[in-house]
């Protein structure tokens, strides 16, 4: 980051600098230090640090237990001979695909709703936001209280409709547990994911639709040829911090169904967690933490290179 | 060339932006690389920096060494289970209003159920952090906690003839490598609560005494509103232990003595799981909703609530049935927990509660005061008539007044006479939380058979008593 000044690719990069260049670049580099140092300190160091105690074997469950230094020995277990990681990176690719198709799909109908001039958006606007601003902790007990056995509200409305002939514990079932948290993450981050769409179609300029219009387009034909299209960088950004968020998904989790039943639930940032904060293993527990940042920055690459998604200020928007 | 350049500037910046804004959200969701690092190094270093006898010591001299023109209280912070009587907290006020001013007891319970309490115990004391003075300890918690090293040895708190005051089984439970870890506070047990009215009307002679006639009973007695059988069958300590006394019951145990996981051994553990999926799934005299009983508390609701025939409870839930908005008073009754031939009673799992000293807390000596306090024989006692909890020692069931309320602590005796405890080992823990739990919750949801459930667990068992 540093030598991207010296690297202007206009110019051959040995020549030397005029005192006025060397200048701007020196105040360059001292207005950057500051931003460099902040995240070498709170992504990169840990990150280190992350990956360093997962070449140990580190168990603080017993007293005077010397660290033993394995390698990749951690990842190589978690790798060949972990079925409970397989099933929390299947429960969170689960999630992570589910989730973020209903949220999409959702969430664009609402972005619609709410960029059309009506009586009464602002309020429209509120109450798809509540969920949102709601603390996860908070709803994801809510949701408890709704899918509970004996007393919840969501056993009422099938039972009265005639659905299930007796009440069922949703979020103790192996089959529909998932489900449950999935529409219950939906909820939560559909607001979200409208925001940001709102915000995108809110810089179409309006004379494209009017030009459209004229040349007699269908309402399908303008969402598809002109909003769709100038929407996509948005959207891209969007499905990345959402993907990102699904990974790194405990307090919905943890709350509502404590990762079961069996592990049934139990994602990826789940297992991390009680791997180091309750087994105490925390040579392996950052392994589990380092695979799972390899898989985000993965991700990530494919969302930024291939899908070409506009993360802080790009040339889709520049132009 | 210039206007083709600033993009490609922003374009690699923009990458170096982001990977570090995945790299940060990667350390947030994972959380465990800040607080490990001050940590580890620390716990390694531990042992050598503060010897036990140096603690010793120190002990002795520690009044002294306090400021002592007018000290302000000592405040001990007590790491505490649920209490739902709410009496904990008149006994606490009891307790500062006697300690005179000398000590300040801060009493904190830790959430809902028995993991709760551990989870946030193993946080603070891995941290070394002294916010923890006293703590409330289960029996599977006294060895864990002193292999790691978080707990203080008892030896100084209850010593002499004191010891031979309490239950020996009770001292048993809280002793880890020969030494005392904590001081036994209330006894629990099992029992099995039922409905005497209802058992009468159905024409029984009496209470079942064996699983079968258990069946039966609560077969014929329940209707569309009132459900056969409560027990506690989540996914969780409370839960696993129901289970427990079924596999007792069926001859089967998790290991023997020598600690070798003998749970795949013999059809016992099978037919304890198979029994309980038949009441739930086929008989249904257990509603599907028990799987969501996260404590005893919720289990033993429908029961206060009249809609259940019997339960299987915990003696410190008895003063619950007869609490203001109870619909069963003077109705109900409790005998020891059904068998499997109905010739014995039914195994139950010991349940004893202790109090121990964190080691990382800055007043051993006033910690160790509040825990004898509590342990007294009058505070035991009047834990006991206020709540219900047995207590350890067995003096105060001789008591003239223990006696007069309690005209079924007989009955009960029986019960805490066979408790049997938990697998004693560091490991218990751990096999409890990462295993028994989840393939419970597993078999209980009908997600793998018994079959498979009965060798995941002893298969995951073995593992972990690897290291």
């Amino acid at each position: 980051m540093n030598a991207v000044p010296a690297q202007h690719p206009s110019r051959p990069a040995f020549r030397k600098l005029s005192t006025q260049e060397f200048l701007e670049a020196r105040f360059a580099l001292t207005l950057i230090v500051p931003a460099v140092l902040a995240i070498t300190l709170v992504a990169f160091y840990p990150l280190a640090h992350a990956f360093w105690l997962s070449l140990w074997k580190i168990n603080l469950r017993f007293a005077n237990t010397p660290w033993v230094f394995l390698g990749f020995g951690n990842y190589l277990d978690t790798l060949t001979d972990d079925p409970r990681w397989l099933n929390a990176l299947r429960v969170t690719g689960t999630i992570a695909v589910s989730s973020l198709t209903a949220e999409f799909i959702l969430g664009m109908v609402f972005a619609l709703v709410m960029n059309r001039a009506f009586r009464g958006r602002g309020l429209v606007r509120v109450a798809v936001l509540i969920p949102w601003a709601l603390t996860t902790v908070v709803s994801a007990r809510m949701w408890q209280v709704i899918y509970h056995a004996t007393y919840g509200v969501f056993n009422r409305l099938l039972f009265d409709l005639g659905i299930i002939e007796a009440y069922k514990p949703w979020i103790i079932s192996p089959i529909f547990t998932i489900w449950a948290m999935v529409w219950a993450d939906v909820w939560k981050t559909t607001p979200f994911v409208a925001l940001l769409l709102t915000a995108g179609m809110q810089m179409i300029p309006g004379e494209l639709y009017e030009a459209a219009a004229i040349d007699g387009a269908t309402a399908w034909d303008r969402f598809w040829r002109i909003t769709f299209p100038l929407l996509r960088p948005t959207l891209l950004v969007a499905m990345l911090f959402r993907m990102i968020d699904v990974f790194r998904m405990l307090d919905l989790p943890i709350v509502l169904t404590g990762g079961g039943p069996g592990q049934a639930t139990e994602t990826l940032s789940l297992y991390t967690y009680r791997v180091i904060f309750t087994d105490l293993k925390f040579g392996a527990g950052s392994a589990l933490a380092v695979m799972t940042f390899l898989v985000i920055l993965c991700m990530a690459f494919v969302f930024i290179k291939v899908l070409g998604a506009p993360v802080a200020g790009s040339e889709a928007e520049d132009r | 060339m210039d206007g083709e350049g600033v993009p490609g500037m922003t374009r690699r910046r923009q990458f170096a932006w982001l990977s570090a804004v995945v790299g940060g959200a990667a350390a947030v969701a994972c959380g465990g690389e800040e607080a490990a690092k001050p940590a580890a190094p620390a716990a390694k270093a531990e042992p050598t920096k503060a010897p036990e006898p140096t603690k010793a010591a120190v002990a002795p001299a520690a009044p002294t060494a306090a400021p002592a023109p007018a000290a302000a209280p000592v405040k001990i912070t007590w790491f505490a289970g649920r209490d739902l009587t709410g009496f904990s907290v008149k006994q606490v006020e009891e307790f500062n209003k006697q300690a005179g001013g000398k000590i300040t007891l801060d009493y904190q319970e830790q959430g809902q159920q028995t993991s709760d309490l551990r989870d946030k115990f193993i946080l603070v004391a891995n941290a070394k952090d002294p916010s923890a003075d006293v703590v409330s300890m289960d029996v599977p918690f006294v060895p864990e906690f002193a292999a790691a090293g978080w707990t203080l040895d008892a030896e100084k708190v209850l010593f002499g003839d004191d010891r031979t005051k309490f239950y020996k089984g009770t001292l048993d439970g809280a002793t880890y490598l020969g030494k005392l870890f904590a001081v036994p506070w209330y006894n629990n047990g099992p029992g099995l609560y039922y409905r005497k009215d209802l058992v009468e009307q159905g024409g029984f002679k009496g209470p079942p005494k064996s699983y079968d006639e258990l069946l039966e009973q609560a077969k014929k007695l329940r209707t569309a509103d009132i459900q056969g059988f409560s027990a506690q069958m989540s996914q969780t300590e409370g839960g696993i232990i129901t289970w427990f006394e079924y596999l007792w019951g069926h001859g089967g145990d998790l290991m023997d003595e020598k600690l070798e996981v003998t749970l795949d051994k013999g059809t016992a553990g099978v037919d304890s799981f198979k029994r309980l999926l038949a009441f739930m799934y086929t008989d249904k005299i257990l509603p599907e909703g028990a799987l969501g009983y996260k404590t005893g508390a919720d289990a033993q609701n429908p029961f206060i609530e009249g809609k259940s025939v019997f339960l299987r409870q915990w003696t410190s839930g008895l003063t619950q049935n007869d609490r203001d908005d109870s619909k069963i008073k003077g109705k109900w009754d409790v005998v020891p927990l059904p068998s499997l031939k109905g010739d014995k009673a039914g195994a139950g799992c010991l349940g004893t509660w202790n109090l121990g000293t964190s080691k990382f807390s800055k007043n051993p000596d006033q910690s160790g005061e509040v825990i004898r306090w509590f342990t007294s024989q009058a505070q035991q006692k009047a834990r006991y008539l206020a709540m219900g909890v047995p207590p350890c020692r067995p003096a105060v069931f001789d008591d003239a007044e223990v006696k007069a309320k309690y005209a079924f602590a007989d009955k009960l005796k029986v019960t805490f006479e066979s408790l049997k405890p938990r697998p004693v080992t560091p490991f218990y823990g751990q096999m409890s939380a990462n295993v028994i739990q989840p393939v419970f919750g597993k078999v209980t949801t009908r997600a793998v058979t018994p079959e498979e459930g009965i060798k995941e667990m002893a298969d995951g068992m073995r593992k972990i008593m690897k290291g």
